[in-house]
């Protein structure tokens, strides 16, 4: 029994693995980046609450009297940026995990070492979150000297933390999970957020809708359903730490059971991931086998008719890269999901009748953008990485065809995957513009403004694309590049300029055009707010344009830049 | 058809090409072997216009790989020494799809496809995922793939590599059917003897130069293989036919092994004929003489010096 029992410290848990992965880890230039960032973020925060204090008070005495709501204010801001930082990462983090110990051939070869499944799971999962607890050690001076300053209760600060470590190992076991049966590491993470959103965000709504909408029977089951819900959810445990620590409600989740929960929970998708491993480690000695529904429906896939390449080769074939899973099952789940949902919001926006007030449909729109925006982004910045990682960019390089041809077809070809989501934007304009919820000027306005912004996130993705080694880098950059570009430039600027310019930064953000235009066609003047006149169509139409001639110009010097790149090191990608 | 001079290529201060010299003729088969890390790839990208040279130049047809890519790419067929496949498409359509890339029109693409998938053997496979296919199934995919748009150059880089030795020899099959129908083929392996059969010209390559350039005929002459000749005469005999034989002024060294005696004649003199004359005259019963083998893994070692870059 004791013998058992001291068997049970990390190194037996995980074996070599722990040590290889962390060396490994340590040695990836991404891991220092992220570092950088990280504490980028958290001096930014700073910075802003410092610049508001100096801002806004007048006499140094206020200042002080000021100085214990600051640093709940901070404190609050910190545990949140990293509760939803950390997730983020450690989902970033483990989703190539064991994919890539399956394509590059070596889970196999581990399993005829004395090393086992569980410590490969395990050992995966805690260099990872290793890594990650550092980031979130590095925050923990700031918070104790800011804490002189009073106003925050250490309770909140632990409790925030221990929520935050529980929800990261939950997520990275999720993640370690689908990477056992994803290939790509995207997939892998875009399958972890999107059940982390459906268990998170979707489930409770679907609850609440019940609650309130259901008979009787369903609004009982809801409701005892929403109080199981409630305990696994660490959205809802910070939001209830933070509510009660400052005072705005009482404690409606004990922390200490709702992380015991998620830890427990963690515990079982370990010990089924721990399983899949083995299996997919033994198909990998044995050749791939297939379950009975992949085997039919591969059969079933087989006998369909081939595609015929139509028009230009590269946008045929972005066109044809499958999108999502490959699984026919999830693929049809998916679509009536989604289908669902749109069904949903639009049933809802009628019953309540929000969706008669024309300002309702600023928000819907920029949703519609951003989906539109982001899906295009992350399709732009995976086609020429793909290819890399497939090994095939050689082989088309090798055809006759040119850079500008190869760089252009691929932009069209990855944004007309996102069609379907300016299609539903289409028809939501036109179905309201007919019910003259939206000024018909839009159809004229829009289009500029979201150009803007597609053009700048699609050049800058494909940039990405030809010069990072796989697809998840190439997302990570592109997305660190507009972070940069449209909240840490504009921020910096407001705190060092204090004033001048600012507001034209912050309106070269095509979001915030968007945003201007949506605001103006919602209302019965068709005035536009730019900088701090009302101008009319025209002057606005003016200034989409100057905004969209720069943003045009500026997208056109990147994807030449990319073709430049495009013949450069060609073998120099991941090797699989 | 393929020729190259002082070509150089340096990947920071490594060298690992210096100053290549190659000539292949149209219609020719090219054997370019070396060991693991020699040059063969790098000058294989070259010419397939996927590396710029450091200096040198390359010539495919008479063109400059450096100034004409597009018009060499349609000329040239490259198979590089990895097999990169789009795991989204079907065998058809990924060949359907190189074709659209070679600008082949959609009317012929079909017939296209299923003639080089009739020439290397896959047109059972034509509806099977490309990612499904076995190891061989992929290099001979990869072989139908390069020849999709009829180039006059093939460029292969290791395509045995890896293979079962029926695959090999079914490889080594349609590579003659290729220089059958007047390709020029330029091959790279770093065994000798996987070439030994269909090569015309043999480049082995070490450290980045070649140390020889010449034909299979070349290597025996190298090794002197043409000068050694193997006689077994009946028991007894041994001793007599020895003596016979040291009086014969062509033999340049006599060695006796086992049942055999190894003989090597002068270079100047390669004529065999004589030896089976004199120990007929001299009354010695012949059970055989025989050229000896070529050991290409001998020559091999002899040809290169075992330096890696």
């Amino acid at each position: 029994m004791i013998s058992k029992i001291s068997k049970l410290n990390l190194f037996y848990l995980t074996g070599p693995i722990l040590e290889k992965e962390m060396t490994v880890r340590s040695r990836r230039k991404g891991m220092y980046w992220q570092r950088f960032m990280y504490i980028a973020i958290l001096t930014l925060i700073i910075g802003i609450a410092g610049y508001a204090i100096s801002e806004r008070s007048i006499s140094s005495a206020f200042q002080i009297s000021r100085m214990s709501a600051i640093v709940a204010t901070i404190t609050t801001t910190l545990l949140w940026v990293q509760f939803l930082a950390m997730q983020l990462l450690v989902v970033s983090t483990l989703s190539t995990s064991i994919n890539e110990e399956i394509y590059r051939k070596t889970l196999g070869v581990l399993m005829t070492t004395p090393i086992n499944s569980m410590q490969i799971v395990l050992g995966k999962l805690f260099s990872g979150v290793f890594q990650l607890l550092l980031l979130l050690a590095i925050s923990m001076p700031i918070l104790a000297i800011i804490r002189v300053y009073g106003g925050v209760d250490i309770g909140y600060v632990i409790s925030g933390v221990c929520i935050t470590i529980t929800a990261m190992l939950f997520a990275g076991a999720i993640s370690l999970s689908f990477s056992v049966k994803t290939r790509r590491g995207r997939d892998a993470a875009s399958k972890t957020v999107g059940l982390l959103a459906i268990a998170y965000w979707v489930l409770p709504m679907l609850m609440m809708l019940l609650m309130q909408f259901g008979s009787r029977f369903w609004s009982v089951i809801a409701t005892k359903l929403m109080a199981y819900i409630y305990y696994v959810n660490p959205f809802f445990a910070m939001q209830s730490e933070t509510t009660n620590k400052f005072g705005f409600g009482a404690t409606t989740i004990q922390w200490q059971f709702h992380c015991l929960t998620m830890l427990a929970l963690t515990t079982v998708i370990l010990a089924y991931t721990i399983k899949r491993v083995r299996k997919a480690a033994l198909g990998q000695i044995n050749g791939a086998e297939h379950g009975k529904i992949e085997k039919l429906l591969s059969k079933k896939s087989d006998n369909r008719d081939l595609r015929t390449v139509k028009g230009s080769p590269i946008i045929w074939k972005e066109l044809m890269a499958p999108q999502g899973s490959k699984n026919k099952l999830v693929k049809k789940l998916t679509r009536i999901l989604t289908a669902l949902v749109i069904f949903g919001i639009y049933g809802l926006g009628f019953y309540f009748e929000w969706l008669y007030e024309a300002e309702a449909h600023i928000p819907i729109i920029i949703i519609y953008v951003s989906l539109g925006i982001l899906s295009s982004m992350n399709n732009v910045a995976g086609t020429i990485t793909t290819e890399k990682e497939a090994r095939t960019l050689p082989i088309l390089l090798c055809s006759p065809l040119s850079n500008r041809h190869i760089i252009f077809g691929k932009l069209i070809g990855a944004m007309r995957r996102s069609l379907w989501i300016w299609i539903l934007m289409t028809i939501h304009i036109i179905v309201f513009i007919l019910a003259g919820k939206i000024n018909p000027a839009i159809l004229i306005l829009l289009p500029f403004a979201i150009f803007t912004g597609l053009i700048v996130t699609c050049s800058i993705a494909m940039h990405c694309s030809v010069n990072r080694k796989s697809t998840s880098s190439a997302i990570n950059t592109t997305v660190a590049v507009l972070a940069v570009l449209y909240i840490l430039i504009p921020i910096i600027w407001a705190l060092i300029a204090r004033g001048p310019g600012t507001e034209f930064i912050l309106q070269a953000n095509p979001m915030v055009l968007m945003g201007i235009v949506l605001e103006g066609v919602t209302n019965d003047s068709l005035r536009f707010r730019v900088f701090d006149n009302s101008v009319g169509f025209n002057g606005m139409l003016g200034y989409l344009l100057f905004w969209f001639i720069i943003y045009s110009f500026l997208g056109y010097l990147l994807l030449v830049l990319s073709q430049e790149n495009l013949r450069k090191n060609i073998f120099s990608a991941a090797k699989k | 058809m393929i020729e190259t001079k002082n070509l150089t290529k340096y990947y920071g201060s490594l060298a690992a090409l210096q100053n290549l010299d190659l000539h292949i003729g149209a219609g020719e088969i090219f054997g370019f072997i070396g060991p693991n890390g020699a040059g063969k790839t790098t000058s294989m990208r070259i010419l397939a216009t996927l590396l710029d040279q450091t200096s040198g130049t390359a010539f495919i047809d008479g063109m400059n790989v450096n100034k004409n890519g597009k018009k060499i790419r349609k000329l040239v067929g490259y198979m590089p020494d990895f097999m990169g496949v789009y795991d989204d498409l079907k065998v058809f359509e990924y060949l359907e799809f190189f074709a659209a890339a070679f600008s082949i029109e959609r009317k012929q693409r079909k017939s296209i496809v299923q003639g080089v998938l009739e020439l290397t053997d896959l047109q059972g496979k034509s509806h099977a995922a490309v990612d499904s296919l076995s190891r061989g199934m992929q290099q001979r995919l990869g072989l139908a793939r390069v020849l999709i748009h009829d180039p006059k150059v093939l460029i292969l880089d290791e395509p045995a590599s890896g293979l079962d030795p029926r695959a090999r020899i079914e490889i080594r099959g349609l590579l003659r059917e290729l220089k059958n129908m007047g390709k020029t083929i330029m091959i790279s392996s770093h065994i000798l003897s996987e070439l030994e059969e269909i090569c015309d010209q043999v480049g082995i390559i070490e450290c980045g130069q070649l140390v020889f350039n010449g034909s299979m005929e070349d290597i025996r002459q190298k090794m002197g293989v043409n000068r050694k000749v193997r006689v077994q005469v009946a028991d007894g005999q041994k001793d007599i036919a020895v003596k016979l034989l040291n009086n014969i002024e062509d033999i340049e060294n006599i060695n006796t092994e086992n049942s055999h005696i190894a003989i090597t004649l002068r270079e100047t003199k390669k004529n065999e004929g004589i030896i089976a004359k004199t120990l007929v005259n001299g009354d010695i019963n012949i059970i055989s003489i025989e050229p000896e083998q070529l050991n290409l893994d001998d020559a091999f070692l002899h040809l290169t010096k075992g330096l890696v870059n």
